[in-house]
C-alpha cells in the first residue's frame, strides 16, 4: 500500500485523456483524438447522425415500453411495436459508424500509444485509418450487393422494403470511409480529448 | 480453412493493435475468410445485421440510458449524500461510502463506467479532501464501480444471456450474491487498510442530516425494486424491465425538477455515442462467433482442453486464467460474444451450468476493466482523479486480491451464484 498523499484533484486537466473532465461514459470509452475539424459538410452531417441515433434512441425506449403497456391494455396491441424497436437498434448502430470513426469515438486499443511515439505514431495512426477506410469500403459495397439482392422483399410486420433498412449501413459505411480517409490527412495531429456532453 | 482461420486471428490482432476500431477489426478479416470460404457477396454484413436483430438486445441501449440519467439527473448524488450521512460514525467512513454508493447505484445502472465517471467525481475530491491516499482512493473508486456491471440489472449479464440463450432474469439472479460478496472483500480491505490509519477519523453524526438524506432516496430505491420485482414477478422482461427503469428516470427527474430539455437531449446523445460503439462490436462478434462456430473451434478447443483433463474444476480454472488474459487486453463485450459459443458447449458438455459459468465470465471479464492496457475503469479513474495511468495502476493493483479473491470462491462454489435463482424459482 502506498502512502502517496498529495493535493486533492483540482479539475484541471485529465493526466489521460480518455476521459471527458464531466466523466461522461462516452469520452471514457473513446480514443485520444481531437473531434473532427474537417470540412464543414461533414461536421454537419455528423449532426445529422446523432440526430437519427438520438432518435433511435428514443424509439427503442417507446416501442419496449409500448411492448409492456400492450400486454395489459389489449388495445395498445400493434404486432410492428417489436420490430421498430429491433430495426431502431439496427439504424442506431450503422449510422453511428461514420461518427464514431470521424470523432475517433469507436472502442479501439491502444496498446501501441505506449510503444510508439513521434513520427512513427503518426505512421502509425494513418495506416489504421486506411484498414478503417478500406474495410468501410469492402462492407459499403456488401450493402450495395444486399440492395441488389433483396429488392421487393419487405419486413414481416411494417412492411419496410428491406433495401431501406440495408441502405443505413450503406450510408453510414459509406460516411465512416470518408471520415477514415480525412483522418489520414489529420494523423500527424495532437491527441486531445472527445467528450460526449458537448456532442454536436 | 485451418489455416485461414489463424490468418483471421493474426489479422485480427494486428488490426486491433494498430487502433482499428475493435467492431471493424472483427468485420475485416471476418468478411475475407466468408468470401473465401465461398459464402455470397454481402453474407458478413447480412450476418452483422441479423446479429443486432434481436429483442434482448434492446436492454443494452436502455440501461446504458439508465446510468447516464441516473447521474446527469442528480440520483447518484443522493445515493451517496445518504451513505455519507448514514455511515458518518464509522471510522475510514468515506471509504465505506464508497463501497456503498457503489452498491446503490449497481441496483440501478449496469455499467462500471457509468459509476466510476459519475459518482466517482463527487467521491473522489471527498476523500482526497479527507487526507485519503490518491493510490487508495483511485483503487477503491474502481474497484467499487466492478459491482454495477455483475449486480442486476447488468449490461454484460444481459449480452451473454443473448448470446448463451439462457434466461436474462435467471443470471440477474445468480449475480446478486457474486456482487454483494464483491462488496464484502472490499470492505474487508478497507477494514484491514483503516488498521494503518488512526487518523482517518469519523465526522459527527447528524440525524437531520441522515433523516433528509433518506428522504431524498426514497425515489432512487424504488427503481430497483420495481425492476427487480417486475422481473421476477414476470410483470415484465429483463429488456422490458429497463424501458420501466427509463420511465422511473424520467419520473424522478420531474420530481426533482432536475429534467430538462437540454438533460434529455445529452443524455440521448451520451447513450447514442456509448450504444454506437458497443454495438458494432455486437454485431462484428455475430460473425465471427459464426464463422468460428462453422469451423468447429468449440470442438477442437474441447478436444485440447479435455486432453489435459475432462475435470471441471480444470476447465474452469483454465477459462479463468484465459479470460483473465483476453480481458487485460480485448474489450469484456467482445470476448463475451467470442468465446462463448466457443467455451459454452464444452462448459455443459463438463456438466457445468451455463448461468453459473455466465457469472464466473462476467466477474472474471470485469476485472479486466482494472488492468492496462484496455482497462477502461482504469483510465476513466486516472481522468477523474487528474493523476496518471500509473499511478492510479498502483493503487488499484492491492484491490485485485479481494477481487480474485472472489473469484476464486465463486467459482469453486457454485451453489454462491446458483442458490437465488433456484429459490426464485427460474
Amino acid at each position: 500500500m502506498t502512502d502517496d498523499r498529495t493535493e486533492p484533484a483540482d479539475g484541471s486537466t485529465p493526466a489521460h485523456p480518455i476521459a471527458g473532465r464531466d466523466g461522461s461514459i462516452a469520452a471514457a470509452i473513446g480514443d485520444p483524438t481531437p473531434p473532427q475539424t474537417g470540412p464543414r459538410v461533414l461536421r454537419v452531417w455528423a449532426s445529422a447522425e446523432l440526430a437519427v441515433a438520438c432518435l433511435a434512441v428514443a424509439v427503442i425506449f417507446v416501442s419496449v415500453l409500448w411492448q409492456v403497456t400492450s400486454r395489459y391494455v389489449p388495445a395498445l396491441n400493434w404486432p410492428g411495436v417489436g420490430e421498430l424497436g429491433n430495426y431502431s437498434l439496427i439504424v442506431l448502430t450503422f449510422i453511428m459508424v461514420g461518427y464514431l470513426i470521424g470523432n475517433n469515438g469507436h472502442i479501439a486499443i491502444q496498446i501501441i500509444d505506449y510503444v510508439v511515439k513521434g513520427r512513427a505514431m503518426v505512421v502509425v495512426k494513418a495506416v489504421s485509418a486506411a484498414c478503417t477506410a478500406l474495410i468501410c469500403a469492402v462492407l459499403v459495397w456488401e450493402a450495395v450487393e444486399l440492395i441488389r439482392a433483396f429488392p421487393t422483399r419487405r419486413t414481416a410486420a411494417l412492411e419496410i422494403p428491406i433495401w431501406i433498412l440495408y441502405a443505413v449501413p450503406l450510408v453510414g459505411f459509406a460516411s465512416g470511409a470518408v471520415r477514415a480517409v480525412v483522418r489520414i490527412f489529420l494523423a500527424g495531429r495532437d491527441d486531445a480529448v472527445f467528450d460526449a456532453a458537448e456532442a454536436r | 480453412m485451418i489455416l485461414e482461420l489463424w490468418m483471421v486471428g493474426v489479422a485480427i490482432a494486428v488490426l486491433l493493435f494498430i487502433r482499428v476500431p475493435v467492431g471493424l477489426a472483427f468485420i475485416g478479416p471476418s468478411m475475407w475468410y466468408a468470401l473465401a470460404d465461398g459464402n455470397s457477396n454481402g453474407f458478413s454484413l447480412k450476418t452483422a445485421f441479423d446479429g443486432l436483430n434481436s429483442f434482448p438486445l434492446l436492454a443494452v441501449p436502455l440501461y446504458i440510458l439508465v446510468g447516464v440519467m441516473a447521474n446527469r439527473l442528480g440520483i447518484a448524488d443522493r445515493l451517496y449524500e445518504f451513505c455519507l450521512a448514514a455511515l458518518s460514525r464509522v471510522r475510514g467512513n468515506l471509504a465505506y461510502v464508497n463501497i456503498g454508493t457503489a452498491v446503490g447505484f449497481s441496483w440501478i445502472s449496469g455499467s462500471a463506467l457509468a459509476d466510476v465517471a459519475g459518482i466517482g467525481k463527487i467521491e473522489i475530491p471527498h476523500m482526497l479532501k479527507a487526507g485519503y491516499p490518491p493510490g487508495f482512493t483511485a483503487g477503491l473508486t474502481a474497484s467499487s464501480s466492478l459491482i454495477s456491471p455483475v449486480m442486476p440489472p447488468s449490461i454484460p449479464a444481459v449480452i451473454y444471456a443473448a448470446t448463451a440463450t439462457v434466461s436474462t432474469g435467471a443470471l440477474f439472479a445468480a449475480s446478486v450474491t457474486p456482487a454483494l460478496l464483491m462488496a464484502a472483500g472490499l470492505c474487508v480491505y478497507v477494514f484491514i487498510w483503516m488498521a494503518r490509519r488512526p487518523d482517518l477519523a469519523p465526522v459527527p453524526f447528524d440525524r437531520r442530516r441522515l433523516r433528509t438524506a433518506a428522504i431524498g432516496t426514497i425515489g432512487p430505491a424504488v427503481v430497483p425494486v420495481a425492476l427487480l420485482g417486475g422481473i421476477l414477478s414476470g410483470t415484465f422482461t429483463p429488456t422490458e424491465a429497463a424501458s420501466v427503469a427509463v420511465l422511473c428516470m424520467l419520473v424522478l427527474g420531474l420530481i426533482y425538477r432536475t429534467l430538462t430539455p437540454r438533460v434529455l437531449l445529452q443524455a440521448l446523445r451520451e447513450t447514442a455515442i456509448v450504444t454506437g460503439g458497443i454495438a458494432l462490436i455486437l454485431g462484428a462478434a455475430a460473425l465471427l462467433g459464426l464463422i468460428l462456430t462453422r469451423a468447429h473451434v468449440s470442438r477442437q478447443v474441447a478436444e485440447l482442453i479435455t486432453s489435459i483433463s475432462s475435470e471441471p474444476w480444470v476447465f474452469l480454472v483454465l477459462v479463468n486464467i484465459l479470460l483473465l488474459v483476453l480481458g487485460a487486453f480485448v474489450d469484456a463485450t467482445a470476448v463475451i460474444l467470442v468465446t462463448v459459443p466457443v467455451l459454452l458447449p464444452i462448459a455443459t458438455g463438463l456438466g457445468i451450468d451455463p448461468v453459473f459459468f455466465g457469472v464466473v465470465m462476467i466477474v472474471n471479464l470485469m476485472i479486466g476493466l482494472l488492468t492496462p492496457p484496455v482497462g477502461s475503469v482504469l483510465y476513466v479513474t486516472s481522468s477523474v482523479m487528474g493523476k496518471p495511468v500509473d499511478v492510479v495502476f498502483r493503487g488499484i493493483a492491492p484491490f485485485l486480491v479481494p477481487l480474485i479473491a472472489v473469484l476464486i470462491l465463486i467459482s469453486a462454489f457454485p451453489a454462491i451464484s446458483l442458490w437465488l435463482p433456484r429459490v426464485l424459482g427460474f
